[in-house]
């Protein structure tokens, strides 16, 4: 892993000598149609102020184990266009939010497929037929923008709908792609065998994706942008019930940008080996009491945690949405973490901590150039994640802009990481824990070791409350000793637990995964320190109905 | 390929010689007997019902596709997949626990109805974890079942059921193999074959979208139930679809499509014989683009061709099926199910087309004479052999089309449960009297001035009420195109009125219409859409309204297409 810097920049440097490498066909011929569209709609009535195209074409290998059997194993490569053509001027468009509801969701997304040859004449065809609907159905939509917005009461957010970002140019080498998926076919395999032996797990899966991502973006500002990204991934899932009924999972994921990136046999197996051992003892557990005390979120489970329940309030559309909790909204220059804690979002970073950042990109699906963000300093609130939909008081985009492949982008995350100016030892924050578990006259104090979140669950929407599943939950004593609970549920509002952070430790632990929410599911890193927080409240997990087989796994039936 | 009803050393001399199995031994096989004697034997939760009937269903599906536009691939997939599909029934025949819809839950009552008993299984075959799946999925769909049967219960104490009829038929135990041979699909040629055929519409720029997709997949099932019938049974199949799309001047949009099936790529047309078919596509939408509209024509309409299938299939075959009403909690859904679940049930014995003419389906039959067919099979999706069913006599409806889920006068089944719900199989329109198609448009013709008309109408393409291809025949006998014409009000009480038909027949296939009282029918396990193939006579209605579509259409294009630039 330690020498993927090297072997990137060894192939852009390769590309960067090849000075007569021809222009990509698919950015030449989206440039193409775009000058003629743009050329051709000026003369009528309405015309268009903008518009883009985004072709990202995705090589994607995917390898399915269970029990130690093959469940899948397949390949395929497809393009999708996504067009952005707005009418009216940067202040009122024709994408202005007016009528609330489900509607709005479903027009985020469109599957126009493209030639995955690369042939102008044939991309071009459906980039002008595409085109010409788009068109006439924005012109339809500002006539309902303009009267509804008359009939209206004035928004609270005055700021415009679209904002202008510098036309970037950039052809970024694509890396060469291809995946022994015979050799992975075994490896899931291998890596889901030790489940076989436990008639008492009713799910175990590994999962092994190879993606490419390779992006062609184009638009009228003259923006010319061919991007491209590479992920391996290996997710490791399975699930038991307690004799109650209720449903224990437990997840464990791996991503880098090369393949020699994931860990090797060993380390997965070893893996493999503590998820069972944990889903073992969970089932023994003991169901946790309703709760309020103090509590470590380890570094892993405060990653999620900042993510799920931070990360996601502080993207910018949602303080313009009327509809949406606007949490952070009037917190900026305000104290919103401790003075000792900073909040950053870094998509230039590839690298931290050891370990490889998905959350890594050049520019977004605006074609915007991606750069550091920081959202809290010293606990002051300053920044959100913005698109190039503006927010009042933050008119410009920082990169933010992102979508899955059809999926019209929002401002989402990119690398989350926390940072601690007053770190201490992890040992030195469990007997910090301690501390406060006597002084605040407690039984015991709670530690999250693993937590599970919209993050970890792929394709999973995410409403306005903690989004988040403990998966693994200690309670630890005053006398040191630590015992595993289930059945845990985290209740309670971000702004609350943020205020009762007593202090963090010295690791950076980084969790990759896969984000879903309206633009479809992005990769996503987060980074925390494990945190000590001084009050948190728990209640009882609702449980699953369902209770467990009523026959004996077959091989265990005497 | 044999069917016979319990001769099992018959069936295992089959097994042997079939190359597919002969090597190994069939680990899915035994996997599924081996679970379903288990829990038959055993399974039951405390003093709640036994279950009294489990089948299962494993489908191993190969699939490949590749799809192009204007000579570029747009895609290329390829695919592997074995799905398991339960079906757990407590209570006894007469009342158990299916074809209820518990709307408890709310719409995701549904989905959980849909999807329960069915998992994707390992493409392995390992025994152990095959049987870890059908277990872990036999306990959920009888858990279901359970829940389902004391619903349904407490939903019927409600209500006064004028007939009593079973829920469920008995049927013969039968051992069936019919293993024909898969599909060789051979991508790089296929990849070409799609390049090559979609790229002629380059040279038509007024064309604003076309693709050209090739299919193939081989499809075996393994069958098994409680009864001690088992089948398995190969289904391989070819599919090629040309579609294209433009607008007139005024904007109207216009389209066209090719389909052909074959067994194995040879039974497709040769490449030369698509790029013909193609080519004729091409100047079928030129021609369009060129034709009038239809104002409103009151009168005789003919239907030719393919045309006459699609008007058959559209608006009266659907009414040839029959499943049983769903018993829902919710009154709303009981309703709209009940509406499209009888088909003609009311209509048995009754005059449903003129005194000469005949309905038969059958699935027995693969060939009409030289074409082939496509809705056949030895076995349906509920291990019942089908038989010919002869639905209509000299015009009077006989019987409907069913699954093991009895109606009201049609204890058994038909043997006509398909993939995805109850659908007709191979559809033979006959007549004891006809007319050779010079006569018919003749007739056509006479009749339509007979009522004042300047000229009779033929529909020779017809996609829903859509009339694609349709003509103005003037006495004189000379032809002109119309575009678009929509056909309304034809119902199937048109069909009574048909006044003559052709004595030549066209064969025909399109994707099942099926009908499904209830989600459960749903067979999704399948993953694939069933055939029917018809042999249609044309067909002469004496009266038949035509007329330009309803609602407004788009304007033309903004801008020219940029295959239009010069280079």
């Amino acid at each position: 892993m330690r020498t993927l810097p090297w072997i990137l920049l060894g192939l852009t440097a390769a590309y960067a000598g090849q000075a007569s490498e021809p222009y990509p066909v698919v950015l030449g011929a989206e440039k193409a149609e775009l000058v003629r569209s743009m050329e051709q709609l000026k003369k009528q009535e309405v015309a268009p102020y903008f518009l883009s195209y985004e072709i990202v074409e995705t090589h994607a290998a995917t390898v399915i184990g269970s029990f130690g059997a093959l469940t899948h194993s397949g390949e395929n490569r497809h393009r999708l266009l996504r067009i952005n053509l707005r009418v009216g001027d940067y202040a009122l468009d024709n994408t202005r939010q007016v009528r609330a509801g489900p509607g709005a969701l479903g027009d985020r997304y469109t599957a126009i497929a493209i030639p995955i040859e690369d042939d102008p004449a044939a991309i071009r065809s459906v980039l002008w037929y595409h085109t010409d609907r788009r068109y006439k159905q924005a012109v339809e939509e500002l006539a309902t923008v303009r009267t509804v917005s008359q009939v209206n009461v004035e928004r609270e957010d005055k700021s415009a709908d679209f904002s202008a970002a510098p036309a970037e140019q950039s052809v970024a080498a694509i890396a060469p792609f291809s995946v022994n998926r015979k050799v992975w076919e075994d490896k899931v395999r291998k890596y889901t065998a030790p489940f076989q032996r436990f008639g008492n797990l009713y799910e175990a899966t590994a999962t092994f994706s190879a993606n490419q991502d390779t992006r062609w973006f184009a638009s009228s500002d003259g923006a010319g942008i061919q991007a491209s990204q590479t992920y391996y991934r290996l997710q490791i899932s399975a699930f038991s019930k307690a004799d109650d009924g209720m449903e224990l999972p437990r997840y464990e994921s791996f991503f880098a940008f090369t393949p020699e990136g994931l860990p090797d046999d060993a380390t997965v197996l070893k893996a493999v080996n503590a998820m069972i051992a944990d889903l073992q003892a969970l089932r023994k557990a003991p169901i946790v009491d309703p709760y309020t005390g103090p509590a470590i979120l380890s570094g892993r489970a405060a990653a999620v945690f900042f993510h799920e329940v931070f990360g996601h309030r502080i993207e910018g559309h949602r303080q313009k949405s009327e509809a949406e909790g606007q949490t952070f909204k009037k917190m900026v220059g305000l104290a919103v973490l401790p003075d000792f804690l900073s909040v950053v979002f870094d998509p230039t970073l590839r690298h931290y901590g050891g370990t490889d950042l998905v959350g890594a990109y050049d520019f977004d699906d605006e074609g915007v150039k991606a750069r550091r963000v920081n959202v809290v300093s010293d606990g002051v609130m300053q920044n959100f994640l913005m698109s190039r939909t503006p927010i009042d008081g933050f008119p410009a985009s920082n990169g933010h802009g992102r979508a899955q492949p059809g999926f019209s982008p929002v401002a989402r995350q990119s690398n989350l990481i926390v940072l601690n100016s007053r770190p201490v030892t992890h040992e030195r924050l469990r007997a910090m824990l301690v501390e406060e578990i006597k002084k605040q006259d407690k039984p015991f104090g709670l530690l999250f070791d693993d937590i599970a979140g919209g993050f970890t669950i792929t394709g999973r929407t995410i409403p306005n409350a903690f989004n988040v599943l403990p998966v693994m939950v200690y309670r630890v004593y005053p006398d040191g000793h630590e015992e595993l609970v289930r059945g845990v549920d985290l209740i309670g509002t971000p702004l609350t637990v943020f205020s009762k952070i007593l202090a963090a430790d010295d690791e950076t632990p980084v969790f990759n995964g896969v984000c879903g929410a309206e633009s479809g599911s992005v990769p996503v890193a987060a980074s925390a320190p494990a945190i000590l927080v001084s009050q948190i409240e728990v209640q009882k997990k609702s449980k699953s109905q369902e209770r467990a087989p009523i026959l004996p796994a077959p091989f265990e039936d005497k | 390929m044999q069917v016979r009803n319990m001769k099992p050393l018959l069936c295992l001399a089959l097994i042997l010689a079939s190359p597919m199995l002969r090597a190994e031994e069939d680990v899915v096989g035994r996997a599924m007997h081996d679970e379903m004697q288990r829990s038959m034997q055993k399974l039951r939760l405390e003093q709640l019902d036994k279950p009294y009937f489990i089948s299962y269903l494993v489908v191993d599906n190969e699939s490949k596709e590749v799809a192009a536009t204007l000579g570029s691939l747009l895609s290329s997939t390829e695919g592997n997949t074995r799905s398991l599909m339960v079906v757990v029934r407590v209570g006894d025949y007469e009342a158990d626990s299916g074809n209820f819809l518990s709307m408890l839950s709310g719409p995701e009552g549904l989905a959980a109805t849909m999807m329960t008993g069915m998992i994707q299984l390992p493409l392995d075959d390992n025994y152990n974890e095959l049987r870890r799946k059908i277990w872990l999925t036999t306990d959920r769909a009888y858990k279901k079942a359970l829940e389902d049967l004391s619903g349904k219960r407490a939903v019927l104490q409600n209500k006064n059921r004028t007939e009593k009829i079973a829920d469920f038929s008995k049927a013969l135990p039968v051992s069936i193999t019919d293993l024909s041979p898969f599909v060789h699909f051979d991508l790089a040629s296929a990849t070409r074959l799609v390049r090559e055929t979609s790229a002629v519409l380059r040279q038509t720029p007024s064309i604003q979208t076309s693709r050209v997709q090739l299919v193939m997949f081989n499809h075996q099932e393994r069958y098994l139930n409680s009864e001690g019938s088992s089948f398995t049974r190969r289904q391989p199949r070819v599919s090629l679809r040309v579609t294209a799309s433009a607008q007139a001047p005024d904007g109207m949009p216009l389209s066209d499509f090719i389909a052909d099936y074959g067994y194995s790529l040879k039974d497709l047309p040769s490449a030369s014989a698509l790029l013909t078919q193609v080519r004729e596509l091409q100047a079928e939408i030129a021609q369009l683009q060129a034709a009038p509209i239809q104002d409103r024509y009151e009168g005789p309409v003919l239907f030719e061709g393919q045309a006459a299938v699609e008007v058959f299939s559209h608006h009266f075959a659907g009414g040839l099926v029959a499943v049983p009403a769903l018993v829902s909690s919710n009154d709303q859904l009981e309703a709209a199910f009940r509406q499209q679940s009888n088909g003609m049930l009311d209509k048995v014995g009754l005059l449903v087309l003129p005194k000469f003419m005949n309905v038969v389906d059958d699935a027995t039959v693969t060939h009409e004479k030289d074409s082939l067919l496509f809705g056949g099979y030895k076995v349906d999706e509920e291990g019942v052999a089908p038989k010919r069913t002869s639905l209509v006599e000299h015009g009077i409806l006989k019987t409907l089309l069913t699954s093991r889920a009895p109606v009201r006068g049609i204890a058994a089944s038909t043997g006509n449960l398909r993939e995805l719900g109850v659908a007709p199989s191979n559809v033979f329109v006959s007549a004891d009297m006809t007319s050779t198609p010079e006569e018919l448009r003749k007739r056509l013709v006479e009749s339509a001035k007979g009522e004042g008309n300047a000229y009779g109408i033929v529909v020779r393409r017809l996609s829903g009420k859509t009339a694609i291809v349709a003509y103005r025949i003037y006495p004189d006998g000379h032809e002109e195109l119309v575009r678009n014409a929509d056909v309304s009000e034809l119902t199937a009480a048109s069909f009574k009125r048909i006044s003559a038909v052709s004595d030549q027949r066209i064969v025909y296939t399109e994707v099942a219409p099926f009908r499904n009282a209830s989600p459960f029918n749903l067979n999704l396990a399948a993953g694939v859409q069933p055939l029917v193939s018809y042999v249609v006579p044309s067909m002469l209605f004496p009266d038949v309204t035509i007329e330009r579509p309803s609602g407004e259409s788009p304007k033309p294009t903004v801008i020219d297409s940029p295959l239009t630039e010069k280079p």
